[in-house]
This record gives structure tokens, C-alpha cells and sequence, in this order.
């Protein structure tokens, strides 16, 4: 875990209150969450995007980091039916995989199944996942689908970054021994208590397989609204969450669309607005290299939101690289916290 | 062609059989006491005759029994411990039921991988998940005819090219199959295993293919004269007349077994050329001989066992080719490829594409190149073969 959050480089900290007891999360498209994780001596981080929801299923778009180097893309189709009653999770990806595996969620349980934890304590699951030693599903042993059931055994928030914001997720920790031909797996796991999409928020499996989620970013009419009313005033100054860069890389990643989406519609609405966009780095690496860095995620940001439509005239640039940290570069997540892209709106002070 | 079909068979055919692994035990062994001498890894038990009957529409021919697998000729021969157990009607309409006991997901990954392979090189399309749901944990459809079905670690393939099972049918029978891994029906398929060898035996004999159109077969309906002998190729499965002919098509020899030129267009010679090429094989038209003499050649392929199978695996390998489906060979392929279900004669099925015809009956397959003939030609042809063949 020694680059938790490595990938995750712009960050994230809008200007909004904690709400800790708003932590219901939609199931909606244009959802992005991000497990970390490590496996032998390799970080990896998975971006798992929504990107199609219907009346009859949710697509899911997964992006696999490995040392901030991206190694596979693909796509997996869940059911509606699944994420409401589904017994079997299977999130791990083969070659020759059709698109869909229908009776299986992918990295949440069912909203039955969550109910039922709640209810009772303890819930009858399949999971489909690799034996130990299988290098995370690159091995020869392939997929296995283990059963049994799994039991509360306690009520735990989980701190991940929601949207820009740190919150304690309510979740529901449940410990069980699974089986498959003689082959058993503990599992220990982390379910969101949020109905509408009970995410696995930390897991950990005796076949190494360890892992959490850190940051979500969906779309949300309440948050496209704070940034509005921050941009609009006297501050004239907001942040932007949902921004997806690689490591050390102005190359912005398909996973940042959605807020990209928001904020050009919020500028286009607004179009004497002048704003400046402006990129910020932690302090890993010299000056002049984070300088050099948040001027081109700066541009970068200005790029895709000229091509959201909003006029180029209307945006400059500015990277200012370590030189205005908002937190301690001395942690994780203050460096995260510095790794960020606000946006400044002219204005008389 | 029959190089292409072996590679694609083969790929897309990691049939559990060919890892020649012994069935591991099974996990449940809670069976009752008066059925413990019932071998718990006997196929035949997750799959009753009544429920192969209804797919096959007839009555089983023999009881269902432990055989050779899919692939290849000895397809239904019997075979005792065998993991693969053979349900055949009288009409030689069958399906099989593979149970790999154990390591069932590092199967379902190894096929996954090596067509997945296949289909990037080729651009066609081989495997597909399916949208259907049942017990199984997941699931993958092979040429639109083997439906391999996953739960736990045990995995059940069935597969039902030997019939005209949809694929509804088929997840039908993986369902019921999947549901009886940990309590197997009471069935001993090792009693049947005699009738099952008089049955087998009664299948027409691999022979030699030159001795199903003899010289004078080939002549009264091409009216050419066939010069010299016909040639069986080194595999025994092809025998090659060559004939005088006025077709606008003349060969080198040489040439024989070659697309005759004229044949396909430049377009899809293209494609025909990079999809075998892909495969590791060729496609080349046969080419005018200045001065040669006006001879064509008519090559007759035949496989003796299997042929349904063969038969229905290779047309949805030309629907594929042609359209990157993973569908058999429908309406708009049918159409892309120039060819045609409509016609009429001594088969079971035919198929005339631009590459060659194709036939099937009683589980016999025999094609013929060129595919310029006529189709009352191709039926006076097969008329004569299939009455030897079937003797």
C-alpha cells in the first residue's frame, strides 16, 4: 500500500460541509469508484466506472492500474435482477469472458442479501473468486465459485472520500468460510449499508487478496449546486472532485467525463464567467517538475472543457505545482488533498 | 477447408476429454448407502434418456453409456471410465454430456483463452457468454452447439452439435445437469455398455473415399471423361477425379483441391485468404496452365462418423466468417457468402456456398468441390455416394 492512492492524483476536496448522516450513494451513471489494493509487491488501483444504466442492467467499466501504469480495460453487464436478489458475486475478469454472468453481481452484493445481514445476521453467498496463489486471477487455476455463508459481526464506518469529501461510510462487517471442492477461503468483507448499491467498501481473503475502496465520485445535482454557489461567491474559488489523472501524467482519464459534464454545463450557463484553471501537486518530486506538471493537468482540464463547449475565451490556465498546499504533505491523504484542480472565477475582492 | 475446420475444431474443442485427466472425487459423498456402488462420477447420471429424447425428438437407440467424446471420429464409441457419456437415437441424432469432476474453472479459462486467440486472429466469432441463467455459476456457448456450464469448481459441457437442440434446449439440459453434480440420478451406465459397443458397431466403416463415386458415377453426371485414377489424398478422407471439362476454369496439375479460379470474387478471395491465413493455412486459386488441357478436378471429402456434428460446427464457422456472428449460418450470411439451404436431394442437410457443397446423413458428412456445379448434379453425386456409404 505504500502508494495508496497513487493513481488518484487530482483531488478532491470540494467546499462542502461532512454530512455524515447523508452517505446514501445512487446507483447512477457516470459513477466511479476506485479500490486500492496490493498484491505480493505490486500496488494496483481499479477504476470502476458506471457507464450505462437501464431498465434491465447496469454496465460497469473497469480500468486495471498497476504501478500507476494502466494494464486492461473491459466491461462487465450486471441485471437489475442481480443487484436486487442476486446470491453469486464474480468480479474477477478471464479471457474469453462473455459480457454478462447472469445470477452474479460484480464488486457489491444484492440489496437482499445486505437485507438479510441486517436482518438475521448472516447470509448464504456465493463467490466467485481465485484460489491462493493465483496471482490474482493470472494464473492456471482460473475461477472458482466458493460457497457458505457469512455473519455480521459488526457495525463499522469506513472512511473513503465521497465526491471530494471524507466520509464514514456506514458498513456492515461480516466474516465467513466459503468452500469448493475441499478448498476453503476466509473472507472478511466491508458492505456499504446503502440499499441502492451495497458496495464492498474492504475486503480481505486468505488467498491474499486484499483490498478497499477510497475514493467515489457520482454525479450529484447538490454538489454541481455547492460549486455553483461557491464559484458565484465572494470567495470566487471552488474545487473540483472527480478528476482522474495517471501518476505523474497530465493525461486525463475517461473516468473524469461525468464531472467534466457538470462543470462545462455550469460554465456554458454562465458564460461571463472568466475562470482560471488552476493545477496544484503535493511535494513528491522537485519544484520545477510539479510546476511543469500542474500547468499541463491545468491545460489538460481547460482541454476537455473546451470540448464539453464551453468557449475557449472564457478559460486560462495556471499551475502553481507544490507552492499552495491545503494540507500536510507529510500523509497520504494530505498529499492527496493537495493533488487537486480548482477553479477561480474574476472577481472584484 | 478441411485444414480450417480441424484448427477451428480444435480450438474451439478443449473439450474436457482431450485433457485426459482422470475424474477427481467427487466433493458430496453423502450418497445413500444402498447406491454407493454407483461410481459418483458417472456422466450418465446427471442426464436421464427422457430428458435426451425430448431434445433429440426420438427414442434413444440404446441406453445412455460412457464413450469417446465429441471430437473426431470415435465420437460415441464406447469407452468404460470414460468422463463423457453418449445419449444416440435410432437416426443417429446424439448429444453428450462431459463432467470434469474438479478443475473445472482452469478448463473454462483454458478455452476461453485459446479461442479468444483464435477469434482476434480470425475477426470471427467462436464462443459467447450467455444470457441465460440457471444453476450454474457461470456459463460459455462453443459454436453456438457446447454449452459449458461452471458451478463450484465442476464443470459439465453439453453438447448437442449432433443434434438440432436451440440454445434454449441446451441451457434447458445444463440446468437439470448442473442440478444433479452433488445428487446424481441412480443410473449405472456401465449395463448398457454392450449393447452400446453392437450398436456403435453398426455405424458405416471408415473406408476409402474413392470408393464412394467410381469413375463412371463422376462421368454420367459430368459427362467429362475422368483421366486416370482417382486419387485418395495421404488422410484418406478426400479422393480427387479430375475430369475434361468446358468450364471456363482451367487448372495446373497440381492445382487440385485449389479454389478454380473464377469462383469467388476478388473481394472475397480477400477474405477467404486472410481468414485462412489467420489459421495458419491458405487459400489459393487454382491457376490457368497456358495450353493445358481443359480438365477441372471434383474433390469429394468424407467423414465417416460425427457428421452432424462436423456438419453443424462448420456452419457456424462460415456464419462467423462470414458476419462475425456467433449465430449459425442465418438468412443475411447465407447471403454474404452466396449460399444456400434450399435444395433438394438424398441429405439430411446441404449447404452450397461459394467455397463448396456440404451434406449431411444418418451422421455421415460429404462434401464436394468445386462449388460451381449444378444442383441436380450435386444430388445425382450424392445420391450414388450416400447409397455406398450407408450400404
Amino acid at each position: 500500500m505504500k502508494t495508496l492512492c497513487a493513481l488518484v492524483c487530482i483531488a478532491l476536496s470540494a467546499s462542502l460541509p461532512v454530512r455524515a448522516q447523508d452517505t446514501a450513494i445512487p446507483l447512477t451513471k457516470g459513477l466511479v469508484y476506485v479500490y486500492s489494493g496490493h498484491n505480493d509487491t505490486v500496488d494496483w488501483e481499479n477504476l470502476i466506472t458506471i457507464t450505462e444504466l437501464t431498465a434491465a442492467e447496469v454496465t460497469f467499466g473497469v480500468a486495471w492500474y498497476h504501478e500507476g501504469k494502466l494494464t486492461g480495460r473491459n466491461s462487465r453487464r450486471v441485471r437489475l435482477e442481480d443487484m436486487a436478489s442476486a446470491r453469486r458475486s464474480n468480479d474477477i475478469f478471464q479471457v474469453g469472458d462473455g459480457s454478462i454472468f447472469p445470477g452474479s453481481t460484480m464488486s457489491n452484493i444484492s440489496t437482499l442479501l445486505l437485507q438479510e445481514l441486517k436482518d438475521k445476521g448472516s447470509a448464504a453467498v456465493v463467490l466467485g473468486t481465485v484460489p491462493a496463489g493465483d496471482k490474482g486471477g493470472f494464473g492456471l487455476s482460473g475461477r472458482k465459485f466458493y460457497r457458505g455463508e457469512i455473519k455480521r459481526v459488526a457495525s463499522e464506518p469506513i472512511s473513503v472520500l465521497v465526491n471530494g469529501v471524507k466520509r464514514a461510510l456506514p458498513s456492515i462487517h461480516t466474516r465467513g468460510v466459503l468452500e469448493v471442492g475441499g478448498d476453503q477461503i476466509n473472507v472478511e468483507d466491508w458492505w456499504f449499508d446503502n440499499p441502492a448499491f451495497p458496495l464492498n467498501l474492504r475486503v480481505t481473503q486468505t488467498n491474499g487478496r486484499q483490498s478497499q475502496i477510497i475514493r467515489i465520485d457520482y454525479p450529484d445535482a447538490k454538489v454541481e449546486a455547492a460549486l455553483k454557489t461557491t464559484l458565484a461567491s465572494p470567495a470566487c474559488r471552488a474545487e473540483l472532485h472527480g478528476i482522474y489523472f495517471n501518476t505523474g501524467s497530465a493525461f486525463l482519464l475517461p473516468q473524469s467525463d461525468a464531472t467534466v459534464q457538470q462543470v462545462a454545463a455550469l460554465l456554458k450557463a454562465n458564460a461571463g464567467w472568466k475562470i482560471t484553471v488552476e493545477g496544484h501537486t503535493d511535494n513528491i518530486g522537485t519544484a520545477a517538475a510539479n510546476l511543469d506538471l500542474s500547468q499541463r493537468r491545468a491545460e489538460a482540464v481547460r482541454a476537455a472543457l473546451v470540448s464539453a463547449g464551453v468557449s475557449p475565451s472564457q478559460l486560462s490556465v495556471k499551475g502553481f505545482g507544490l507552492s499552495k498546499p491545503i494540507d500536510s504533505n507529510a500523509t497520504l491523504e494530505g498529499r492527496a488533498r493537495n493533488r487537486r484542480v480548482e477553479l477561480a472565477r474574476a472577481c472584484a475582492k | 477447408m478441411r485444414q480450417l475446420s480441424l484448427i477451428v475444431l480444435a480450438a474451439s474443442g478443449l473439450f474436457i476429454t482431450a485433457c485426459g485427466q482422470k475424474p477427481a472425487e467427487p466433493a458430496a459423498a453423502s450418497a445413500p448407502a444402498t447406491k454407493a456402488a454407483l461410481d459418483g462420477n458417472d456422466p450418465c447420471r446427471l442426464l436421464s434418456a427422457a430428458e435426451a429424447e425430448a431434445v433429440l425428438a426420438a427414442p434413444l437407440a440404446v441406453a445412455p453409456y460412457r464413450s469417446y467424446g465429441g471430437i473426431g471420429d470415435r465420437a460415441g464409441l464406447p469407452l468404460e471410465g470414460s468422463d463423457v457419456c453418449w445419449y444416440e437415437a435410432g437416426n443417429r441424432r446424439n448429444l453428450s454430456v462431459t463432467l470434469t469432476r474438479s478443475n473445472g474453472g482452469s478448463v473454462m479459462k483454458g478455452v476461453g483463452q485459446v479461442t479468444d486467440t483464435v477469434e482476434k486472429n480470425t475477426k470471427a466469432k467462436f464462443q459467447d457468454g450467455t444470457e441465460l441463467a440457471g444453476e450454474w455459476d457461470e456459463a460459455k456457448v462453443m459454436n453456438g452447439t457446447s454449452f459449458m456450464a461452471l458451478r463450484g469448481d465442476s464443470l459439465v459441457e453439453i453438447d448437442t452439435g449432433g443434434s438440432e437442440a436451440t440454445p434454449a434446449q441446451i441451457g434447458s439440459l445444463a440446468d437439470a445437469a448442473i442440478k444433479r453434480l452433488e445428487a446424481p440420478l441412480p443410473y449405472d451406465s456401465s449395463l448398457s455398455f454392450k449393447a452400446a459397443e453392437a450398436f456403435y458397431a453398426k455405424r458405416p466403416a471408415s473406408g476409402d473415399p474413392c470408393s464412394l463415386l467410381s469413375k463412371a458415377d463422376v462421368e454420367a453426371v459430368l459427362g467429362g471423361a475422368v483421366q486416370g485414377e482417382p486419387q485418395a489424398n495421404s488422410s484418406g478422407d478426400e479422393c480427387i477425379y479430375t475430369y475434361a471439362t468446358t468450364r471456363n476454369g482451367l487448372q495446373k496439375a497440381g492445382d487440385q483441391g485449389k479454389i478454380p479460379k473464377g469462383t469467388l470474387s476478388d473481394e472475397e478471395m480477400k477474405m477467404m485468404s486472410e481468414f485462412m491465413g489467420a489459421l495458419g493455412g491458405s487459400a489459393a486459386i487454382g491457376d490457368a496452365a497456358p495450353g493445358a488441357t481443359a480438365t477441372d478436378t471434383l474433390v469429394l471429402n468424407v467423414e465417416w462418423r460425427n457428421g452432424y456434428r462436423l456438419y453443424r460446427v462448420s456452419n457456424q464457422m462460415m456464419g462467423s466468417m462470414g458476419a462475425g456472428l456467433g449465430a449459425e449460418m442465418g438468412a443475411a450470411e447465407r447471403k454474404a457468402l452466396g449460399s444456400s439451404s434450399a435444395l433438394t436431394g438424398p441429405w439430411d442437410h446441404a449447404q452450397l456456398s461459394k467455397v463448396q457443397f456440404s451434406s449431411v446423413r444418418s451422421d455421415v458428412q460429404i462434401n464436394l468441390r468445386p462449388a460451381t456445379l449444378k444442383p441436380e448434379q450435386y444430388a445425382a453425386l450424392m445420391t450414388r455416394a450416400y447409397e455406398k456409404a450407408l450400404k
